[in-house]
């Protein structure tokens, strides 16, 4: 019974792993059977199925002044941000980071900014883009920070929800 | 006037000392520093030759950021590389308070470290019926990709199938220009801060690695734990070593 529910999610890994990664480019691997002494008690079949990558829902930050998109200004933009300064910003405790570029762009231009970086949303969604001077410095695994000379911080421009933010070179 | 902010102090002590929240710390801040409670493996501790990807289980947990940031989570990362922002390539995904969202409530979040820069992504608050469920976290390259990992948030649901009795919410995303090789997998918490930080028992199970085939293993060895206590506490309460499904790594904050 065991090994007929480790066969059964063994193939549906397989299958769902080819059909997952299908959206990407278009592949499906042969399949592949498990090795001896494996143990392939996974069923990640829905992993991915047929779906597209989720959008950052974010949190709120900026209040929207009307129903249009965008629903608020840069001005107002830059004001949210001088006034929830970016935490890993690493330029000591005196000064602060200053804003140094801030527009609307569409997602697609984004990713062009980040270098093909993904922000989970399609190509025509307005977003609030706004640059800082750093440097700002992030944490990762156990031991391992990176520093990088510019911050970011992106809005949703209809939500005004903080959707994304990080460090650039 | 003056009894009245003496009373309002004492009451704030009181509720501190009870929640057990206040506690104060040195974990770092903003630009690291930051304290964790994790076990890692290595490619060679799972006998990998092609270390695609990692999945995990883990249950969220109401938690507290304190003063900074509290994170349950996965890493995958190529450690001893500097071809990302002069240091480490690596991608995370798990469950946050702090960590790239605006107030301090829990929510879910994925981070990548690629040439292109660190970014962080909000995913949302964890909703109420998904607290103490098991939610599935995975890190994995695309197959035949050599810079694209998945990345992956599913509430409610398991690795091995069993149901849960909460619907299934999956979060797909990609890390894309990501040339990472990985070489270490680390799971559980990673705190910064020095007050206030608080998160009751979370559990990692179902600790799973792909091969180079998409079928895999269990993790079978108990890895490299680093646990700073205090603040933090983890340890393995069900050891990977025996029959099961990958052990059960368990951490919590500041109690």
């Amino acid at each position: 019974m065991i090994k007929n529910k480790i066969a059964f999610v063994a193939i549906s890994l397989i299958i769902g792993v080819g059909v997952g990664c299908s959206r990407q480019q278009q592949h499906t691997p042969a399949p592949q059977s498990a090795g001896p002494g494996r143990a392939p008690a996974m069923d990640v079949s829905r992993l991915g199925k047929g779906s597209q990558v989720t959008v950052p829902v974010g949190s709120a930050a900026i209040k929207p002044a009307n129903q249009s998109v965008p629903s608020f200004t840069v001005e107002a933009a830059k004001e949210y941000v001088m006034a929830h300064p970016f935490a890993a910003f690493a330029g000591g405790k005196e000064k602060k980071p200053t804003i140094t570029r801030a527009e609307f762009l569409t997602s697609k231009q984004v990713k062009e900014i980040l270098r093909g970086a993904s922000t989970g949303f399609a190509d025509d969604q307005l977003l609030c883009y706004v640059e800082l001077k750093g440097p700002f410095t992030f944490s990762g695994p156990p031991n391992i920070t990176v520093t990088y000379p510019r911050g970011i911080m992106i809005f949703h421009a209809a939500t005004g929800n903080f959707v994304m933010s990080g460090g650039i070179p | 006037m003056f009894h009245r902010k003496v009373l309002v102090a004492v009451a704030g002590v009181i509720l501190c000392l009870g929640l057990s929240g206040c506690a104060t710390y040195s974990c770092g801040g903003s630009s690291g520093g930051h304290c964790y409670a994790t076990v890692s493996w290595g490619k060679g501790d799972l006998q990998e030759t092609d270390f695609r990807g990692f999945l995990t289980v883990v249950t969220p947990v109401q938690l507290n950021k304190g003063n900074l940031v509290i994170n349950d989570e996965l890493w995958l990362y190529q450690q001893g590389t500097n071809t990302c922002g002069l240091g480490a390539c690596w991608a995370e995904v798990g469950v946050t308070s702090g960590a790239c969202s605006t107030g301090s409530d829990t929510r879910y979040f994925w981070a990548d470290n690629t040439p292109a820069g660190f970014i962080c992504r909000d995913l949302g608050p964890v909703q109420p019926q998904e607290f103490g469920q098991p939610t599935m976290l995975v890190i994995a390259r695309l197959i035949n990709q050599t810079d694209a990992f998945e990345v992956d948030i599913e509430p409610c649901s398991r690795i091995d199938g069993v149901n849960v009795p909460c619907p299934r919410r999956p979060m797909t995303h990609v890390s894309f220009g990501n040339p990472m090789q990985p070489n270490v997998a680390t799971i559980g918490t990673e705190l910064g801060g020095s007050s206030g930080a608080n998160a009751p028992p979370a559990t990692f199970t179902e600790n799973w690695h792909p091969d180079h085939f998409f079928a895999g293993a269990w993790v079978t060895t108990t890895g490299s734990p680093q646990v700073q206590t205090p603040p933090l506490q983890g340890s393995w309460t069900v050891n990977p070593s025996v029959q099961t499904e990958g052990g059960t790594w368990t951490t919590s904050c500041c109690q």
